[in-house]
């Protein structure tokens, strides 16, 4: 440390002596005094044996209750895993189960294999509806041979 | 990782391990795949509504003679035609009125097979009898209800005859059929199907009915012709050459009928429509030269129908039905030329 500094720390502690000494003159005061008196003539405030106790009581209910609860949730968490569990084998297994599909204003365009399905599901529909009566092929053949004469080969 | 989570984890993991080694520990080895219209056919446990009952009932018994009107999907447009129908139990006749197009036409179902004489080439075809798979369906053992929801309401007049309307619904509340019953006698005088979106696709209604027919001895004989009965076979197989396309045909012995085949335009594909009368329910064989993506075979599948395509010598074979997917690939590889 350079000697300027030391110095600079000597002149800053002496020119602090008359700030001291004066706090000490007002702590000494008449007003100080007085309050010093008050206070000191106050009753002293011990919290009583019996709130301690209550104090303790209430602690011990209240760390009770948390540990019960904890030991509680213990039991519980591991439930609410096979609750989510139960809950996602019921949305896979469940006998008929689809996928949901968001409702759109726009139709599909028909696919090969939709028309496929289309066909197999109308013609069993057209049989059970018409029984034994003209099926819808043989509507479009008695068309189709009105205009060109079939010739079989049988 | 906390504790917590890896507790949750674990429980989870525990629980589908046991979940799913339950169903597979049931499950016998080589035990043969159902068909998948057996696990929709859980019966309601309802009573069938006395009306439905009468109507199953009189199917084999009901005498009638009248006039129809029927609607059909064809080529997605309904086309109608009128039809005069004579019925003795599970025997029916049908002929045309002099104006129609199909004039001249008989059709004969003897409840074994059905056959039909077109005048323009003289041929009779010959089909097997045509079942009436829904009402059959409807009815289980102790006629309790198999269809999963049934709503009785009045029907108003048809054929000037007073009926009660019976809305058959599958299990989303759809309507999938509508039937017209006169209670009395349990006759279907008015009958309605619907696709799954809840469009018409066919019905039917008597305009007149007479329960008191004059039946002759050879009403329900086969209609005669100089020319050879045409089989199913033969249809498909005239249909497949025509198409460029190999006849093929399920292997007989599987309990497996065929009913007709056609020809019909798909996407602008042309596709040979087969018709088989199975065991439970009927199933379509497609055959056509295109491509089929198996994937949106699976997503147009639903619990009463699934569907599968293979390749036979380079022809695309799709086959839709009512049986699980094991089933039906068991089917497609039964694929022969007759």
């Amino acid at each position: 440390m350079s000697n300027e500094r030391m110095n600079w720390k000597q002149d800053k502690m002496n020119t602090n002596e008359p700030v001291k000494q004066s706090i000490d003159e007002l702590l000494a005061s008449e007003a100080q005094q007085m309050v010093m008196r008050t206070v000191r003539a106050m009753p002293e405030d011990v919290p009583s044996m019996a709130w301690r106790g209550a104090l303790n009581a209430r602690l011990a209910e209240k760390s009770a209750r948390a540990r019960s609860r904890r030991r509680m949730w213990w039991v519980v968490s591991p439930s609410f895993g096979v609750v989510a569990a139960a809950a996602i084998c019921f949305a896979v297994f469940v006998p008929g189960h689809r996928a949901i599909t968001p409702l759109t204003s726009d139709k599909p365009a028909v696919t090969l294999e939709d028309q496929l399905f289309a066909s197999h599901s109308d013609s069993v529909t057209t049989q059970d509806v018409v029984g034994s009566g003209l099926s819808s092929q043989e509507v479009q053949q008695t068309s189709d041979d009105a205009i060109s004469e079939d010739t079989p080969a049988s | 990782m906390t504790l917590r989570t890896a507790r949750l984890v674990c429980g989870a993991t525990i629980f589908l391990s046991v979940f799913a080694a339950s169903g597979f520990a049931q499950r016998r080895p080589g035990r043969p795949f159902r068909p998948a219209i057996q696990q929709a056919r859980g019966a309601t446990g309802q009573q069938l509504p006395e009306v439905l009952l009468r109507a199953v009932m009189a199917a084999s018994s009901i005498r009638l003679t009248g006039r129809r009107v029927v609607d059909q999907k064809v080529q997605g447009q309904l086309v109608r035609h009128e039809e005069n129908v004579l019925r003795a139990g599970v025997r029916t006749r049908i002929w045309f009125p002099p104006d129609s197009k199909f004039a001249g036409q008989i059709i004969v179902d003897n409840g074994t097979f059905r056959w039909r004489y077109n005048p323009r080439n003289q041929q009779v075809n010959q089909e097997p009898s045509q079942r009436d798979d829904t009402l059959a369906r409807l009815v289980g053992p102790n006629n309790r209800l198999l269809a999963p929801r049934v709503e009785l309401a009045d029907g108003g007049m048809v054929a000037g005859v007073p009926t009660t309307l019976a809305r058959i619904k599958n299990k989303q509340g759809a309507t999938i059929q509508a039937l017209y019953i006169d209670p009395k006698t349990g006759a279907v005088l008015k009958r309605v199907g619907y696709d799954k979106n809840g469009e018409e696709v066919a019905n039917y209604e008597f305009t007149s009915v007479n329960y008191n027919p004059t039946v002759g001895a050879s009403d329900f004989d086969p209609p005669r012709t100089v020319k050879p009965i045409v089989t199913p076979d033969a249809t498909l197989k005239r249909m497949a050459n025509r198409a460029g396309l190999p006849a093929l045909t399920l292997r007989p012995g599987q309990g497996f009928q065929l009913m007709n085949s056609n020809l019909a335009m798909r996407a602008n594909v042309q596709v040979l429509h087969e018709v088989y009368l199975g065991p439970s329910g009927r199933v379509s064989v497609f055959l056509l030269r295109a491509q089929i993506d198996p994937a949106r075979l699976l997503e147009g599948a639903g619990r009463l129908m699934n569907a599968v395509s293979t390749q036979v010598n380079g022809v695309t074979v799709v086959l839709v039905g009512p049986y699980s997917r094991e089933y039906l690939q068991r089917l497609a590889g039964s694929l022969v030329s007759p």
